[in-house]
């Protein structure tokens, strides 16, 4: 049996599903619902074994040969965004919506190759200004600007 | 009928609505024209802009957002030979010959053309039936709903699993599970909440879309393509459009084509799971079978007849696809269960009750659709030019301002820093299953229809009293499921032998 992509997400989905599967047992059911067919409990086992099934027969499968693919992956690149987009969710509140959307912005070009300190600089900051303006001004939606040490409100 | 139609006219031809049609077919031709980017990233990133809006001009403006992306990705494949969406490949087969011809500006003209014919006959077929089919589904019961919902659920997996159905019901199961976190509506008690106060109300459909989608996408161009190379079209194929103008020979050549593509499109599009793509390929097919001889082999080489037919098809599909989410309230595809999400956000409830208690809505998406392929063909051809350039806006720029716009979008409504977390986790989750070839559409899907069926199921059981016999007693329910085992068993089967074979090999 070889380990193909299908298999690999199928093994993967299993662990999901099974995990699922135990967490359901933890729903609690009310006494009202103690004689019903349809309990909260319900549908989440039916879709546990329908989950677990339908992993299965990916697993057990006869898989189809991969087609070995030349397209490298650029895992580090990938990587540092998903850390960056990670970080813009824990600064956009303490650092504000201008100052936590132009380092996200600036970091996010530079990771992909861009060089020209002007475009780093004023790309980033023309946009977080324009859409911050757009946001409070035109559509009357406020995003705390600045770091959160500047707000006056108690 | 007379009636709908004059609501419909009052309410589109609002200036609001006309505002939001006009930035919506143009947004989403920007969006729909970027490779990669289809229609259900377009309206997933304009959600939060919609969520703003009444609910009626809200739909106006998706609507447009998904016609003006398959007219977008109908002009990144004629130029750049880089179809934004599936349904559009169809259209770079003699497309981007065209172009390679010089005649780009021609071939765009064409598939605007048949675009806006599609679209216009599709709409025609819309008005016609969809309140129809919207009557007779008062008779429709929580157990024909319920029945109904498994049929649509099988038959997007049968179809969007691109020979992979097994792994596309999983993602539909997927999805039905992700649906079942936060409080459950009928029984008020958690479920998979792992004490979190922020997934009580469960997991939001929009955080959900952008996440696999606008975001995904944007992390698989990063992940696909390196920090040097990051430049969506090449400076060499940067080239003049050329005359946009159609002989009237050509006309003569393309009118019967449009005519039968634009029928066949609208007749798939009614069925839920086969969509935009199956039509266009389908239409493409006939029309390459029933060419004549001395015409055959110019198909693939630039035939105007090889790209009007899948331009037609692709748009009156589009257009038909919206009779089972207006009138039955049950998505056909995964762009139409993302606008099925919107209105449910928006407190309305697809189905015919939508016809009599929201008059406003069912014809205003009507009539905006000939609205808006009037847009699309009078504001964005002429555009084209203009909007092409955002193909030379190099990716190291874009792809970080899709990832903003996708958190931002999701963060505006509910100003919760721990959805940006979760969505960067879904995010991640779906890169790696989309890199191991899943698909996405049945598992949002899944995730739209999951608290419906729960719901009609929990319903039916409890007016037949506990009892499960409605599934097999009632002549209704028992046809459609009937219907949705043969849709589920037919390709699973050819799924079995196939990989049967394959192995033997």
């Amino acid at each position: 049996m070889t380990f193909n992509p299908d298999r690999a997400g199928g093994c993967i989905l299993l662990v999901f599903c099974c995990a699922y599967g135990v967490l359901a047992l933890d729903i609690p059911t009310t006494t009202t619902q103690m004689g019903s067919a349809f309990t909260a409990r319900t549908m989440p086992f039916a879709l546990a074994v329908a989950g677990i099934g339908l992993s299965l027969l990916l697993i057990l499968m006869p898989g189809r040969t991969p087609a070995k693919s030349r397209m490298p992956v650029y895992w580090l690149q990938g990587a540092a965004f998903i850390v960056l987009m990670s970080a813009y969710g824990l600064t956009i509140r303490p650092f504000g919506f201008l100052l936590a959307t132009i380092t996200f912005l600036t970091i996010g070009f530079w990771l992909l190759g861009e060089r020209k300190v002007i475009t780093l600089i004023t790309v980033p900051a023309i946009i977080a200004m324009l859409f911050w303006f757009l946001l409070s001004e035109l559509l009357g939606v406020y995003i705390a600007p600045g770091p959160a040490i500047w707000s006056t409100h108690v | 009928m007379l009636d709908g139609i004059l609501l419909g006219l009052d309410t589109a031809f609002s200036a609001q609505a006309i505002v939001f049609l006009v930035g919506g077919c143009l947004a989403g031709t920007l969006i729909g024209m970027l490779p990669g980017l289809g229609p259900m990233t377009a309206i997933a990133l304009m959600i939060p802009i919609a969520s703003t809006l009444e609910p009626a001009t809200g739909i106006i403006m998706m609507a447009a957002v998904y016609y003006g992306a398959i007219f977008g990705g109908s002009t990144s494949s004629i130029l750049i030979n880089a179809p934004g969406v599936a349904s559009t490949v169809a259209s770079s087969f003699d497309g981007y010959p065209l172009s390679q011809q010089g005649h780009a500006g021609k071939a765009l003209a064409i598939a605007a053309g048949a675009s806006f014919c599609g679209g216009i006959i599709g709409a025609i077929l819309l008005m016609l039936g969809a309140p129809v089919l919207a009557q007779a589904s008062l008779l429709f019961q929580s157990s024909d709903y319920f029945a109904l919902m498994v049929l649509g659920l099988v038959s997007v997996a049968a179809f969007a699993g691109n020979g992979g159905l097994i792994k596309a019901l999983l993602m539909t199961t997927i999805g039905l599970m992700l649906s079942t976190v936060g409080t459950s509506q009928a029984q008020g008690v958690e479920r998979f909440t792992l004490g979190s106060i922020d997934l009580i109300d469960g997991i939001s459909f929009l955080l959900l879309v952008m996440a696999t989608f606008a975001l995904a996408e944007a992390l698989l161009a990063v992940l696909r393509t390196p920090a040097s190379g990051l430049q969506i079209v090449e400076q060499s194929k940067r080239k003049s459009l050329g005359s946009m103008r159609i002989t009237k020979q050509e006309v003569r050549d393309i009118s019967p084509t449009v005519a039968r593509s634009s029928v066949l499109g609208f007749i798939i599009g009614l069925l839920p799971g086969a969509g935009a793509t199956v039509a266009s390929f389908l239409a493409y097919a006939s029309e390459q079978r029933m060419a004549p001889r001395k015409q055959s082999p110019a198909f693939g080489e630039g035939a105007p007849r090889g790209l009007a037919a899948p331009e037609a098809a692709n748009n009156a599909a589009a257009t038909g696809s919206f009779v089972p989410l207006l009138t039955l309230g049950i998505p056909g595809s995964g762009t139409t269960a993302i606008l099925l999400g919107a209105l449910i956000a928006y407190g309305i409830q697809p189905g015919p009750m939508l016809f009599i208690n929201e008059p406003a809505v069912f014809w205003a998406v009507i009539v905006s659709m000939w609205l808006g392929n009037v847009v699309l063909l009078v504001l964005n051809l002429p555009l084209i030019p203009y909007i092409a350039r955002i193909l030379m806006v190099p990716g190291r720029l874009l792809l970080p301002l899709i990832m903003f716009f996708s958190i931002i979008g999701v963060y505006l409504v509910s100003f919760n820093t721990f959805d940006i977390q979760l969505m960067v986790l879904f995010a991640v989750a779906a890169v790696g299953l989309r890199l191991l070839n899943f698909p996405m559409a049945p598992m949002i899907l899944g995730f739209i229809l999951g608290g419906l069926m729960e719901e009609n199921l929990g319903r039916a059981l409890l007016i037949y009293d506990n009892n499960w016999s409605f599934l097999w007693t009632r002549p209704l329910t028992f046809g459609i499921l009937l219907l949705a085992a043969v849709a589920l068993f037919v390709p699973l089967l050819r799924t079995l032998v196939n990989r049967k074979k394959g192995s033997d090999q």
